[in-house]
């Protein structure tokens, strides 16, 4: 009998929130009337989460580095929707901060470093695609394993079973949690993604990066993320529970033109983001 | 040649290798003289990294044990395992082959 992970998940009532700055940032960049000092009035009312993206936007992966001393100068140089997307990324690195140690199984360091280091390559593939929604991109692929996180901390027993067997049985963690539990980490991250009101993109690339073909409208952002996950993993950028190599979609190749990429530029690319983007690390 | 940041442009380097947008435009020539506003400009552009002239500086990857070409084979192999009969993923696996190799400077 399948143990319906996801019913037990939707019982918990101590899941991680996202800041209400969020949901007041959304509203507010819904008004074209919006100035950039009402955008960043709302940010700094969360002192803590202000100076976390003074520290992202002052890093090289922003390319600014050392140079914005306000909120508002960042929202001037960077724009409305960069700035909205630093502070969803340090709000969802806040909320899961200090949260548990991982297990004996699951190293959590080795995990962020898979998650940045997906992220940084989905922002490589998205340039290398011309892409409109590179920003959109490394969110994704930073927040696409999500749900590990969460049956990590709220189901340890059964993730660490999970983990355990997927590693003796060299198979992926998908698809060892497909067989015990009959739910996977995709539909727990997608949970999560939907009580957080993030845009549908996101919440699509988080619950199909194992088979972006259901994810319709927002597939060009799964895909990219399934291709991503794929790039990190053959190149061993830390850890995501398995040490599997799941199989690129034949759809997501054709689809993103694949056949026209030149891998060996896109693996350089894909080292250099990774490195810019390693200022994440110290908001782990 | 070295490659470097373009953050870490610094005034006077020399381009060694031509630079391409993403749309595969030559943007700049080998041998133009950069500067720091150049390196802001393609930063904007989205342009990662360049070759510029110079001695380059062994820096050990973190992530790159230097092993033989016969060992990262098999440590590919191992990884990749049945996926490889896939003609999409050999393609990866031969460019991750040779990202690899490159980066252990075999």
């Amino acid at each position: 009998m399948p143990l319906a992970i996801l019913e037990k998940i939707e019982n918990i009532s101590s899941i991680p929130t996202l800041p209400t700055v969020i949901e007041r940032l959304t509203r507010l960049l819904q008004n074209p009337k919006t100035s950039a000092e009402e955008v960043g009035k709302a940010i700094t009312t969360d002192q803590a989460l202000a100076s976390k993206v003074l520290k992202l936007v002052n890093s090289a992966f922003y390319g600014f580095p050392g140079r914005i001393s306000t909120i508002t100068h960042a929202i001037v140089i960077l724009g409305f929707s960069t700035v909205k997307n630093v502070v969803l990324t340090a709000s969802i690195f806040d909320a899961f901060r200090s949260k548990g140690e991982g297990s004996p199984v699951f190293n959590l360091e080795d995990f962020w470093l898979h998650s940045i280091a997906c992220g940084a390559a989905s922002l490589s593939i998205a340039k290398q695609l011309g892409s409109n929604e590179k920003e959109e991109c490394f969110i994704a692929g930073l927040i696409h394993d999500i749900g590990k996180i969460i049956l990590c901390q709220y189901m340890p027993q059964e993730f660490n079973f999970a983990i355990d067997q997927s590693r003796k049985n060299k198979q992926l963690f998908y698809e060892t949690e497909k067989k015990l539990f009959d739910s996977t980490h995709e539909e727990v991250g997608g949970y999560l993604t939907e009580r957080w009101n993030l845009p549908m993109d996101l919440q699509n690339a988080v619950k199909f990066h194992h088979n972006p073909q259901p994810s319709h409208d927002y597939y060009m952002i799964t895909a990219i993320v399934h291709c991503a996950d794929i790039i990190v993993r053959a190149l061993d950028y830390g850890n995501g529970g398995d040490d599997c190599m799941p199989m690129i979609s034949d759809n997501v190749w054709k689809n993103l033109g694949l056949d026209n990429v030149n891998f060996l530029s896109l693996l350089e690319n894909v080292h250099d983001e990774i490195e810019k983007a390693s200022v994440f690390i110290q908001l782990t | 040649m070295k490659k470097i940041l373009v953050e870490n442009i610094d005034d006077a380097m020399v381009l060694g290798r031509e630079v391409c947008g993403t749309g595969g435009n030559v943007l700049l020539t080998k041998g133009t003289v950069l500067s720091r506003a150049l390196g802001r400009r393609l930063q904007n552009w989205g342009i990662p990294s360049v070759y510029v002239e110079g001695e380059e500086e062994q820096q050990p990857e973190e992530n790159m044990v230097s092993v033989s070409p016969e060992e990262l084979d098999l440590q590919l192999a191992a990884k990749f395992g049945s996926t490889i009969r896939s003609p999409n993923m050999k393609k990866i696996y031969d460019a991750v082959y040779e990202y690899r190799l490159h980066k252990i400077g075999k």
